[in-house]
């Protein structure tokens, strides 16, 4: 679990599922921009874009959680993260808000998820009758280096 | 320094190799030739009916779907993949881009992508 008692985080829509991120992972929210496939890559690399110069990898979230992939519509965002030495995009649909929670009114992911989403979830955070699902990206980044 | 490079079409995406990897594009099918198939495991492939064979430098062939045009870049165009996504990659054969006014293209190896192939 993380260690501060208060978080802020960044929360954002994919497919009517809420997810949010810590935002001191979150380096910038990006239009969609076209975004080039990479052969030989894992499923959930939708591919690399081009940032001012700089190529980044943009992930698929739901095919990293083992879920069904991501439909890519021209109306998404490019959310895009950096932890430890993996900097890389996440397609999202709307960024919903930025909130600042008690890390003690985190619950439990909800029991309806599957084992291996709650393997990279801290916990859920109900706002507004929306369940939001909190994203361990430490595990996540994890997750994507063992991949290969 | 400006390199030049063969753009082709290969399961709908196009990729480039550098033309001193190229010798000549044949029209009829050789005898053997090797496919980039492998490459495009994890999408859905949309194979083409008409196929081209690229005669490389080291004697190799390899089977694309269409030439489309040849681009010269200069040092500056040419970006790195990052290492992060080179690590969790299946190929060695794929590390830059092309980047145009208007796409990346991504730059196959030929001679990397031959090794891992045999």
């Amino acid at each position: 679990m993380i260690a501060e008692q208060k978080y802020e985080l960044v929360v954002f829509s994919l497919e009517s599922t809420f997810y949010a991120i810590e935002s001191r992972f979150v380096t910038a929210i990006r239009a969609h921009i076209k975004i080039t496939y990479v052969p030989g890559c894992p499923a959930f690399v939708l591919g690399v874009i081009n940032l001012n110069g700089s190529i980044e990898s943009v992930l698929d979230l739901k095919q990293l959680l083992t879920l069904n992939p991501s439909k890519v519509t021209q109306q998404q965002k490019i959310l895009l993260i950096s932890i430890g030495n993996l900097q890389t995009g996440f397609l999202i649909d709307t960024i919903e808000d930025i909130i600042t929670i008690d890390q003690q009114t985190v619950k439990p992911p909800l029991t309806s998820l599957s084992e291996t989403v709650k393997e990279f979830i801290d916990g859920s955070y109900v706002q507004d009758k929306r369940h939001i699902i909190i994203l361990n990206m430490k595990k996540l980044h994890q997750h994507i280096l063992e991949s290969s | 320094m400006s390199r030049s490079f063969l753009v082709f079409e290969k399961a709908q995406h196009e990729l480039a190799i550098d033309t001193v990897h190229v010798l000549r594009i044949l029209e009829d099918r050789p005898e053997l030739s090797i496919s980039l198939d492998p490459l495009f495991a994890s999408s859905s492939l949309v194979s083409s009916h008409r196929h081209y064979y690229l005669l490389l430098a080291n004697g190799s062939v390899l089977c694309i779907d269409e030439p489309k045009k040849i681009i010269n870049a200069d040092g500056a165009d040419i970006l790195r993949i990052p290492d992060t996504l080179q690590k969790i990659m299946y190929t060695k054969s794929i590390s830059q881009v092309l980047c145009t006014s208007d796409s990346i293209i991504i730059i196959l190896n030929p001679s990397i992508y031959l090794e891992e192939a045999i």
